[in-house]
């Protein structure tokens, strides 16, 4: 058998891929280095509001995703 | 503590609601197979999965550690809310795949997959024994937050001993009778009921010390008076950068038994997805309780426990009614991430364990898991809770340590086809070794997760030692992966048969 590493096979799966990848990013360091002050935006913490992005980010990604999948199975 | 009896009533009646919930879930039907005791015959739907995991995934700490984090560190208690949104991630990409693993291949525990990928039974027995470790510490803390919520709620007129039988008396009977499924439809019920008397108790503490309805006025005030609370380090300035983005890489790779058995409770690869893509959405659940906790900081500013602010905050400030809404609460958070870990492990020791070791018949075996949920709780959760160890914290810390640890099984499901089984094997026994020594000795050096070490010496260990052995099977290797990687396992299997056709 030849042994391979899984990776996306198509621009769809790459987008994807890059997406997901982005979405973990935005929650490490340095981007939460660049958002740590003592401001408040919409009456919370920017660290706060910046968690309840990244939460509504992955919801979005994911509803992408899933209509992506259902487009691709259906051209299948 | 409390002198009016409401409060307890309340608590009680959510007891009596979750006992009913659990034993109504068998509805007639046999659980005399791991396929139904264990995994609902793989029927679940969107909404009862959503829940399921939701609220498997928000334990006694949404309502008590994770207001003490705000309280004693601030702002720093969000990077639980982002791994538990890169779970979902997790689940929407290795969930599909686990289910139609376990639909194709019978499995009914993650040690039964990893067994089978690794033509290991003893790899998949390991895997499972270990995990059990880290799943009955973190059951046993859960216990003990159920048994001081009832001592609290009754104003001490139940001992924690009693409440530690009450409480697993109950889970007992429903598990007994109704396996996954009474996991299913009470999880579904404390979900709801979390949600509710967490945005209750939030809104209402916050008019309370503010006057207004938002949460703002907190927040104004401790960027006037506390700025350190909005900011990382923190408060106490521990939850430095480095720490903050090793904990949520380690806790978004930790893959608990429980979780597995979730996703092969599904009723088909479709609703994972659909359950994973709204899963984050539960989440705003932590955002209220986390600010009793900023609210307690000024006005507690005294307390020993930092645990313990939402519900001194309540007991002070609250009407009865809210304190006894705010016990069955964090009693629902308590038993919904409880009774899993029990369920997984009942099912890990008779199918992983018990089964290969002894050779049992598929029938004995799931009458053995459903008889082990008695010993599992009388003789190791129920004295361990009662006795309230103070290393309890500590077992936990390697109990989950390991968990992240038992990687190189999951990347040779799911991404890798060379992964073997000594290379797995040799990752995990350093990558466990490193997070021992590096939480026990030298706790989390230079400030990065004990976990992050042991992957750092676990991966490339496990990539080498999985090129230095033999591989597993190919017919294996290829039915796990024409499930993980459908159109990658063809090309490899035409390139493979066009090389041997020229020899």
């Amino acid at each position: 058998m030849k042994h391979f590493v899984v990776r996306p096979r198509s621009g769809m799966g790459w987008t994807l891929t890059l997406m997901f990848v982005g979405l973990i990013a935005l929650g490490l360091w340095p981007v939460i280095g660049w958002l740590n002050q003592p401001r408040l935006w919409l009456g919370l913490p920017w660290i706060a509001v910046w968690t309840y992005l990244i939460v509504l980010g992955c919801w979005l990604v994911m509803l992408i995703a899933n209509r992506w999948l259902k487009a691709s199975s259906h051209d299948d | 503590m409390t002198t009016s009896l409401l409060p307890l009533w309340i608590t009680l009646g959510y007891i009596g609601i979750a006992l009913f919930i659990g034993l109504r879930a068998r509805g007639g039907r046999v659980m005399d197979s791991l396929e139904e005791w264990g995994v609902a015959g793989r029927s679940m739907g969107p909404v009862t999965l959503y829940l399921l995991i939701a609220a498997g995934s928000i334990s006694a700490y949404t309502f008590m550690g994770a207001p003490g984090w705000a309280y004693s560190k601030g702002v720093a208690v969000f990077y639980v809310v982002i791994y538990l949104s890169y779970l979902a991630l997790v689940a929407w990409y290795c969930g599909p795949k686990v289910w139609a693993f376990g639909q194709r291949f019978g499995h009914v525990t993650q040690g039964a997959a990893i067994a089978d990928r690794y033509q290991s039974p003893l790899l998949g027995g390991l895997a499972a024994l270990v995990m059990s470790i880290g799943s009955l510490a973190y059951a046993v803390l859960q216990t003990i937050g159920s048994a001081y919520i009832l001592s609290v709620m009754s104003g001490g007129r139940i001992p924690v001993w009693a409440g530690v039988v009450v409480i697993l008396g109950v889970i007992a009977i429903y598990l007994y009778v109704s396996g996954q499924r009474a996991i299913g439809l009470t999880n579904a019920f404390q979900g709801i009921l979390m949600l509710v008397v967490a945005w209750t108790v939030g809104l209402w503490a916050a008019h309370h010390a503010t006057g207004e309805l938002g949460f703002a006025g907190v927040f104004d005030r401790l960027a006037s008076e506390r700025p350190a609370f909005l900011t990382l380090p923190g408060g106490d300035g521990k939850m430095s950068f480095a720490f903050w983005t090793t904990s949520i890489i380690v806790s978004m790779l930790s893959f608990m038994p429980p979780v597995w058995s979730q996703w092969m409770s599904a009723r088909s690869a479709e609703t994972i997805r659909r359950s994973a893509t709204w899963l984050p959405t539960y989440y705003i659940v932590v955002l209220p309780m986390v600010v009793v906790g900023f609210i307690g900081i000024t006005a507690l500013p005294n307390l020993d426990r930092a645990d313990t602010v939402a519900l001194e905050y309540a007991l002070q400030h609250l009407p009865s009614w809210l304190v006894g809404l705010l016990g069955a609460g964090t009693l629902a958070a308590a038993m919904s991430s409880c009774e899993p870990f029990l369920h997984s492990v009942s099912m890990a020791y008779a199918k992983d364990i018990a089964q290969p070791l002894f050779r049992l018949s598929e029938a004995t075996t799931a009458r053995l898991a459903r008889r082990l949920l008695i010993p599992i709780m009388a003789l190791i959760v129920a004295p361990v809770a009662i006795s309230e160890p103070s290393n309890l914290i500590m077992i936990l810390l390697v109990g989950l340590g390991f968990a992240t640890q038992v990687l190189p099984a999951f990347i040779g499901m799911f991404l890798w086809t060379r992964a073997s089984r000594w290379g797995v094997l040799a990752g995990i026994a350093s990558g466990f070794s490193v997070t021992l020594a590096f939480t026990l000795i030298w706790p989390n050096p230079l400030g990065i997760h004990a976990g992050f070490w042991g992957l750092m010496v676990n991966l490339p260990l496990f990539v080498v030692v999985s090129c230095l052995t033999p591989p597993v099977r190919d017919d294996v290797v290829e039915r796990f992966f024409a499930i993980s990687a459908p159109g990658f396992s063809k090309a490899s299997k035409s390139t493979f048969s066009r090389s041997s056709s020229r020899r």
